[in-house]
């Protein structure tokens, strides 16, 4: 290995999962996405699929790391499955 | 009873009744949230929800329990999933307690928290045949009615 293969992580592999109109305008449930090392929840948006990232992301979109709530600043891992869960309107 | 936090079949106010039946309490809270046929001026045929199903059972279970330790009541929360037609519940919660005022507030409590935390999202099916996802943010004045609870 040289000497400067080592300066520059390995990025991480996560699983994007999402949900109404931005599950509409991906066309798809979920989308897997090739991070730097040390991105973070919050770093997410500008990495997806052009046909997402269109748009800025919504105010108040919250996170979750496998299926549990999880803060922005939150570093992806490998094989990490996020969703970003955007304002809600159940009810 | 056991029921199941998300369905997409009709939602039963007596099996949620059945689900927080307690001998030992005096009153028991229902609410039902029901499609309107129309919101913001436009007419429905029916909408549409969806749900991130583990982090919504989740949550609403977390909501149950907050309840119990706030009010000491017993909570039973379901949501419809799929399409819901005018008129039908798309909600349905039930709140036992030893009184009255506390099953009130706990069926209160829950509905209220509900809807600003529980990730699932409506789609509006309008008489014209267009659609339209609420998941908007929103402020403290909505920039448009819902057509839900």
């Amino acid at each position: 290995m040289r000497a400067y293969d080592r300066i520059v992580p390995d990025p991480v592999t996560v699983t994007v999962l999402v949900f109404a109109s931005l599950r509409d305008r991906l066309g798809a449930d979920e989308c897997v996405v090739r991070a730097p090392h040390g991105a973070a929840l919050n770093g997410v948006w500008p990495l997806l699929p052009e046909q997402i990232r269109r748009a800025d992301a919504p105010p108040g979109v919250r996170y979750a790391v496998n299926d549990v709530w999880a803060p922005a600043e939150t570093p992806l891992a490998n094989g990490d499955r996020i969703a970003i869960v955007v304002p809600v309107s159940g009810g | 009873m056991s029921v199941p936090a998300l369905t997409n079949l009709p939602v039963r106010i007596d099996d949620l009744i059945a689900a927080v039946s307690d001998p030992e309490h005096g009153g028991i809270a229902t609410f039902l949230g029901t499609t309107r046929r129309e919101a913001d001026r436009r007419a429905f045929r029916a909408i549409e929800y969806s749900a991130y199903g583990p982090l919504a059972q989740t949550e609403m279970a977390a909501i149950a329990a907050e309840a119990h330790r706030q009010f000491g009541a017993v909570v039973c929360i379901q949501h419809r999933i799929g399409h819901v037609a005018v008129g039908e519940a798309s909600v349905g919660i039930a709140a036992s307690a030893p009184h009255r005022a506390a099953a009130f507030a706990a069926c209160r409590y829950a509905i209220d928290e509900l809807k600003v935390r529980v990730p699932i999202w409506k789609r509006a099916h309008f008489a014209d045949g267009t659609t339209a996802w609420f998941d908007e943010h929103r402020t403290t004045q909505p920039a448009h009615d819902s057509p839900g609870t």
